[in-house]
């Protein structure tokens, strides 16, 4: 074969006119979103499939009773309440500006979802037992003299809804995420690090916010989130991204240089945002930048294992 | 949340007429299905739709087409559910593609392992120099040397080295 006919060859792939025709038809009806009625060796393929998932159900309990390495997913579904979805309520506009919304709880810091806006938690309404604390220090005006009061490294300081009561979130681990009440709403907050700032282990942050259980799919995007380059949602993928995430390190006595590193590897495109999106319909924040081998979550950076850039180099790129 | 959409009807036809043919052939080399690269093909599209990326000119807005099509085949490929089905529908794919079954270069073609048949194509096809593939894919430039080497040994091209070194 030479190149001519190789060539040649290659233009017959198609597509025809007709082909084009019923793609671009289909691409703005946006017809593609709906699933086409089921081909012959898809419904032979569906029994088949019914019964390998039977014969997996019956065999996989006989396996993990068998290797006690294993946990009892039993035993983790009594201790753990099952998901539910948050639902986000629009945000008055008085609160949409300022500085960044935390608070200070058991010596972890703490973020408001969604920029602060109040969820609907009907089906979750925190009981009276749960109560936690209230907030009751300005870490907003103690940032604005200065820190002068030290509130930055206390607990139950808030620079958001001072005077609300903290409350444990059920379902989740107080460690991961809390709810706040003011004036009748309710507020979700989400750990972002610690207030002595030293890094939270990967695998601790892994464990507490139940990555591995509740995480539905991985975006990875550009790094403003503007533009989606891929998506992991099979779960053995998720479960090997977490796993290797897992086993990073923190990234201890960060100095000024490497901060400026991670910050021109941000400005040059180099950091990639890989959003967990969560089973609840909320969602964590990864900051990536493979050029470096570190990712950060909230406040936290570490260091990747080489085996988490070996597996994952290609998904980082912008077109 | 839905995402809005960022193009207008009037501006996706214009840059499908100009890439439809490049896409579907770039999915078609991946998945080797005609089912397959018109769905891809269509879901690479409704991306550009949604997420509104901006382009230095033509060839920056093609490269994204391409990179977008080669990662969602790859995701394609990657998933079980068609890795099974492929199979039982090899019979149904045969007779949907009557020409492309008949030719046996183009079946050496569809025939060479997945990572040499789209630096192949995109080399051969679309002028690409191996750089450029290799900025494209993130893939080291030797690597694509080596790549194209072995494919066109494999088809046993009688051609030389790569267009543009």
């Amino acid at each position: 074969m030479n190149e001519k006919e190789l060539i040649a060859r290659m233009s017959k792939l198609g597509p025809s006119k007709k082909q084009k025709e019923r793609m671009l038809s289909r691409i703005l009806s946006q017809e593609a979103r709906k699933k086409p009625p089921l081909r012959r060796s898809v419904k032979i393929a569906i029994p088949a499939i019914g019964c390998a998932v039977l014969s997996m159900a019956l065999v996989f309990p006989v396996f993990f009773k068998a290797d006690p390495a294993i946990p009892s997913l039993t035993a983790l579904q009594q201790v753990q309440p099952t998901t539910f979805t948050v639902t986000p309520r629009s945000m008055p506009l008085s609160v949409s500006l300022g500085p960044l919304k935390m608070l200070n709880y058991n010596g972890y810091r703490y973020t408001f979802l969604n920029d602060g806006a109040p969820f609907d938690l009907t089906d979750r309404t925190p009981r009276a037992g749960d109560k936690l604390g209230t907030l009751q220090y300005d870490l907003k005006s103690d940032m604005e003299n200065g820190g002068k009061n030290g509130y930055a490294v206390l607990d139950y300081a808030t620079t958001y809804l001072l005077g609300g009561t903290i409350y444990q979130l059920q379902g989740y681990d107080p460690a991961f995420r809390l709810a706040v009440e003011h004036e009748g709403r309710y507020y979700i907050v989400q750990l972002s690090g610690r207030t002595d700032n030293s890094v939270i282990p990967a695998g601790d942050y892994a464990e507490a916010a139940e990555l591995a259980r509740l995480t539905k799919e991985i975006d990875i995007m550009n790094h403003s989130g503007s533009v989606q380059l891929h998506v992991l949602h099979r779960k053995k993928d998720i479960r090997e991204w977490i796993g290797m995430f897992s086993q990073s390190e923190t990234a201890v006595n960060r100095d000024r240089e490497a901060d400026e590193q991670w910050a021109k590897a941000q400005s040059e495109g180099k950091s990639y945002l890989a959003k967990l999106r969560l089973k609840d319909g909320t969602a964590i924040d990864m900051f990536v930048v493979p050029e470096l081998g570190m990712a950060a979550i909230g406040d936290n950076r570490y260091i990747l294992p080489e085996s988490f850039s070996e597996a994952y180099a290609d998904l980082f790129h912008n077109p | 949340m839905e995402d809005a959409l960022q193009r207008t009807g009037k501006d996706i036809t214009h840059i499908y007429n100009s890439h439809a043919d490049t896409i579907y052939k770039v999915c078609f080399m991946m998945l080797k299905n005609v089912v397959d690269a018109e769905e891809a093909t269509q879901t690479v599209f409704l991306k550009l739709m949604r997420s509104g990326p901006t382009f230095r000119d033509t060839e920056h807005e093609k490269a994204w087409l391409i990179v977008t099509a080669r990662n969602h085949c790859k995701n394609m490929l990657r998933h079980w559910w068609r890795r099974l089905r492929v199979t039982l529908e090899e019979s149904d794919q045969k007779q949907l593609s009557e020409e492309i079954r008949h030719d046996d270069l183009l079946d050496e073609v569809l025939s060479l392992p997945e990572k040499y048949r789209l630096p192949i194509y995109l080399h051969y096809y679309e002028g690409y120099s191996t750089k450029e593939i290799a900025d494209m894919l993130s893939i080291k430039e030797p690597t694509i040397r080596t790549r194209l080497h072995t494919g066109r040994k494999l088809l046993k091209l009688s051609i030389g080295g790569e267009r543009y070194e």
